[in-house]
This record gives structure tokens, C-alpha cells and sequence, in this order.
């Protein structure tokens, strides 16, 4: 708009204003070059300027300059404070961070607790709303409270990004394993084959589970007392949750129909882990660019297989008892792990376990999937892990099977935990309870 | 004539055959889905006995197949 002269009527302004400046009209009024709303006669005499209502550039850069000088005053307070004012603000930076944290903190406490909610949107919208309440009333004192008990617990190592993770991890697993623990069973079918009863259970709602009930267990070998592969698969499952694998789909101990048995959530759409082979022959092997591109993709997750497996003792890890869907391996059927014991006079049980361990991959000397280092790390440094873990086990596996997998932990641990995969079979020769036992292990 | 199936788990909770091997002989022979028949050729474990079985093994080794395809994704079927 150009400039107005002092001398201008508020009538002549107001209509300049109006041509000038279309999008003020009301809508489907056309521009008449009149005011356009309704003034009185005393209104416009009332809201005639004055030289003082409308500034001159002179005035206008009078104000510029005085305004020039209170910001350089501020300025120059602003530069002569005391020292301690800095420290102050970098003191309540420092705390806004911590708040930050707490916060943070307070939501993954809350996360540890039992959810109701079935599935995973829920989930993350229930933590949201609780989180809220749980901070609403709280005050200052109490947050900073909070505060130092985070950096108190920061000090001895308990919280960091593996724990964190960790939670976080529960926490997805947390909402299947309550559906597959809970919902009713709506139709059950047995399955054809295997040397054991499995079968397949859809439950109201959401989704299915293979079922192997205690009962239909058969003695397979003396190595494992009949009626007891049910709990290993809840424990293979219990490991694979401590050290964040993500292989073994979520795995319960529930009754079905007067049964007791393991129930694992039943993936759709799987393959079997044959699309991970190596031919038979030489010439196979060679032409395998298939299983070799599929083996070298999926290097992290075979990775983990192979050093869950090490820890569980699994004796029957082939490649039918892990399946592929959309990039992700599902260790499943994990129920002859954990054993201590071996049959009298046979052949070294290590060395037969090895064997099979061979079947579908070695990973012997190599890097470590970093997320898995870091739990090893973190389970190793606490103390209190070990604990839990040994109570969660308590129920399901003798005393001596919890010990010399603790064992095998501390020792496949103690690789894993600098970064590479033990660098030979002699480094897995380890089992205390076998040692004692057994001799001549090569 | 002594024979095997492998039954693989659907999503509705069916089974259907994905290979079949049979004694022919002295020996097994399998046919059916590429992937699996590779794997049985390369031997299975058999459980009760605890030594690699091959497919010239015969008799033993459709007797091991159902100790060692049991997740309930696959199962073998009693040697029929």
C-alpha cells in the first residue's frame, strides 16, 4: 500500500484500503470504492487521525534509534552477569535433560507391568494414556526425586540401551503371549505324523497354536525323560527372550481340553529353512547361488541360530525345524535342548550335537550380530539377571540342567561379549556337568 | 511296499504331502518338493539311533523319518 499523508480522511483511507485490498470485502460484495461496512457519521469523525496517530518516517526513525539503544543496554546487561548465572543455565539445561530421561525412565517402568490388551496398537496406546496420568500431579521435587534414583541406577549399569531394549522387546511379546495363553481354544485337530501328538488349535479371536501335549510325548531317548519337552519349549522360549533373539515365536504352558502342553503361536505363510541349503554333491553345492544368496542375506539371523542353539544344547536343530517368512527365521520344534544327561557307552553326545550343529551352518570365529554382544554384555554384568532368569527356569528345567546352561552363558557369553563367535568346536567343550561325567571329549 | 509321507502344515490347519518316499528294493527312494527331497538325500538323524541315515539305508531310514520330521509344520508319517 503507499504511503499516506497525514492529511487523508479516515473515508478515504478506509476506500483506498478496500480497492486495494479485495479479500476484506465480504463475500459477493463488489468494490464500490465506499466503506465497506456500515459507519455512522460520529464514528468517522471519532476515528479522524491526528499528525500524531499517523507516524511520519521522521518519527518512525526516532523510535528506530531509541529502540537501537535499549537493545544495547540489554545487550551490555546481558554480557556483565555474574559467572554463576551461566553455570545456573547450563545447570537447568542439564536437568531439563535429566527430566527428559525420567520420563522416558517412568514409561519404560510402566511397560514392564502386565498389559490387557491383545495386540500391539493397543498396547502403545494404553502406555501412552498411562504414562500421562502417571506424570499428571507430579511435582518438581518428586520428578527430581526420580531423578537422582535414575542416576543412581545409571551408575551401576542397570539402565542402558540394551536393557531398553530389552523392555522393549517384552513388551511386543508380552500381548502374544497373553492371547496365546488365555483365549479360548475353538477347534482343535491332531496332527498326522511324528513320532509325538501335536496339534494344530485355532483360538477364539486371533490366531492359532501348534499344541504338544505332556501326554502325547514318547520316549524319543534316555537322554530325555518322557513328559518333559513340553516345558523345554517354554524354556528355549524363555532364553530367546532374555537375550532378545527374536527366533522362537512365543511359546506357553497351557491346558487344552484337560491337556497340558506347550502352545507356540502358529506363523502362516512360512517355508522351511531347506531354502537355506547347500546341494548334496559337490556340483550342487557349487550351482547353489539360490541357498548361497539366501545364507548370505539372512547371515545375522543363521548367526543367532546357530549361538542360541549353543546356549539351549540344542540336540535336533536341522533344517526343518527352522522356517523362513519375509526375511525372518522362526526357530520352532525346541524341546530336545537343555540335557545334561547321555547314554552310557554311546557316542559323545557333544560331539553328536556338533555334528547336527554342522548340518545347517558353523559360525565359528565371526562377527556378532552387535545387538546380541550387548545383551551377553549386559547379562553378564548383572548379576541380578542371572537370578531372575534361574527363577523363571525353576519350574521348568532340573537344577542341573539351569546350572550348566548358565554355564555354557558364562562361557559362550564371555566370547560373544567382545564381539566374535567362540573360534573353535574345542572352545564349546565345556559342559561341567558332562566333564564330570565323561572323559575324552575331542 | 513300505512307505513314508511327509506332510507339511497349512495355514487353515491341514495337511497336505509335500514328498513320499518308498522302499524300493534295498533302498528308499523320495520324490516330491525339490527342497525337501535335497534335504533327505543328505541324511536325517534318526533319534533312537542317533547316526546319519541315508536314503541306501532303506528300512532304517524311513523308521528315523518320523522321529525327525515331528514340529507339527512337518511331520512324517509310521512307516505304512
Amino acid at each position: 500500500m503507499k504511503q499516506q499523508s497525514t492529511e487523508a480522511s479516515f473515508a478515504e483511507m478506509s476506500a483506498q484500503l478496500a480497492a486495494e485490498n479485495p479479500e476484506l470485502r465480504e463475500e459477493g460484495q463488489e468494490s464500490t470504492g465506499e466503506v465497506p461496512h456500515e459507519v455512522t457519521a460520529e464514528q468517522i469523525a471519532e476515528f479522524t487521525p491526528t499528525p500524531e496517530d499517523v507516524r511520519s518516517p521522521e518519527v518512525i526513525e526516532q523510535e528506530t534509534a531509541q529502540v537501537a539503544v535499549l537493545q544495547a543496554s540489554l545487550e551490555e546487561q546481558f554480557s556483565q552477569r555474574p559467572a554463576s548465572s551461566a553455570a545456573e543455565i547450563e545447570k537447568a539445561h542439564e536437568e531439563a535433560l535429566l527430566v527428559n530421561e525420567v520420563v522416558e525412565r517412568a514409561g519404560r517402568e510402566l511397560l514392564r507391568a502386565p498389559h490387557t490388551s491383545s495386540r500391539e496398537n493397543d498396547i502403545e496406546k494404553t502406555d501412552e494414556e498411562e504414562i500421562n496420568e502417571l506424570l499428571e500431579g507430579v511435582s518438581l521435587e518428586e520428578l527430581m526425586g526420580m531423578v537422582k534414583k535414575v542416576e543412581a541406577e545409571q551408575q551401576k549399569g542397570r539402565i542402558n540401551h540394551a536393557a531398553k531394549a530389552y523392555v522393549e522387546h517384552q513388551r511386543l511379546s508380552i500381548g502374544h503371549e497373553q492371547v496365546i495363553q488365555t483365549h479360548e481354544a475353538l477347534e482343535s485337530s491332531s496332527l498326522n505324523g511324528g513320532i509325538n501328538e501335536t496339534e494344530f488349535i485355532k483360538l477364539k479371536d486371533d490366531g492359532s497354536v501348534v499344541f504338544k501335549p505332556a501326554e502325547g510325548e514318547k520316549t524319543i531317548s534316555e537322554q530325555f525323560e518322557k513328559g518333559t519337552l513340553y516345558k523345554r519349549e517354554r524354556a528355549a522360549y524363555i532364553i530367546d527372550q532374555y537375550f532378545q533373539f527374536g527366533l522362537v515365536p512365543p511359546t506357553v504352558v497351557r491346558e487344552v481340553d484337560g491337556k497340558f502342553g506347550s502352545a507356540q503361536e502358529f506363523i502362516p505363510g512360512t517355508k522351511p529353512g531347506t531354502v537355506f541349503m547347500t546341494g548334496f554333491t559337490k556340483l550342487e553345492e557349487f550351482l547353489d547361488l539360490k541357498g548361497k544368496l539366501m545364507r548370505y542375506t539372512h547371515r545375522d539371523e543363521l548367526k543367532k541360530l546357530w549361538i542360541f542353539d549353543q546356549i539351549i544344547w540344542n540336540t535336533d536343530r536341522h533344517h526343518n525345524n527352522f522356517l523362513f517368512k519375509e526375511g525372518k527365521i522362526f526357530a520352532i520344534d525346541n524341546g530336545l535342548s537343555f540335557n545334561t544327561k547321555h547314554k552310557e557307552g554311546a557316542e559323545d553326545p557333544l560331539k553328536w550335537k556338533l555334528r547336527i550343529g554342522e548340518k545347517y551352518n558353523s559360525y565359528y570365529d565371526q562377527d556378532v550380530p552387535e545387538e546380541t554382544a550387548r545383551m551377553f554384555a549386559e547379562f553378564l554384568s548383572d548379576a541380578q539377571r542371572e537370578s531372575d532368569l534361574r527363577q523363571d527356569l525353576s519350574e521348568l528345567l532340573e537344577q542341573q540342567e539351569t546350572d550348566a546352561l548358565i554355564e555354557r552363558i558364562k562361557t559362550i557369553g564371555g566370547f560373544l561379549k567382545e564381539g566374535r563367535t567362540p573360534s573353535a568346536k574345542t572352545a564349546l567343550v565345556f559342559n561341567p556337568h558332562l566333564q564330570t561325567t565323561h572323559h575324552g571329549i575331542s | 511296499m513300505a512307505s513314508v509321507n511327509i506332510l507339511q502344515l497349512q495355514d487353515d490347519g491341514t495337511q497336505v504331502r509335500v514328498a513320499h518316499c518308498v522302499l524300493v528294493g534295498e533302498n528308499a527312494q523320495c520324490e516330491g518338493e525339490s527342497d525337501i527331497v535335497s534335504y533327505l538325500r543328505s541324511g536325517v538323524v534318526g533319534l533312537e539311533s542317533e547316526e546319519i541315515l541315508f536314503p541306501k539305508d532303506g528300512l532304517r531310514f524311513l523308521r528315523a523319518l518320523k522321529f525327525h520330521f515331528k514340529s507339527g509344520y512337518l511331520n512324517a508319517t509310521d512307516v505304512e
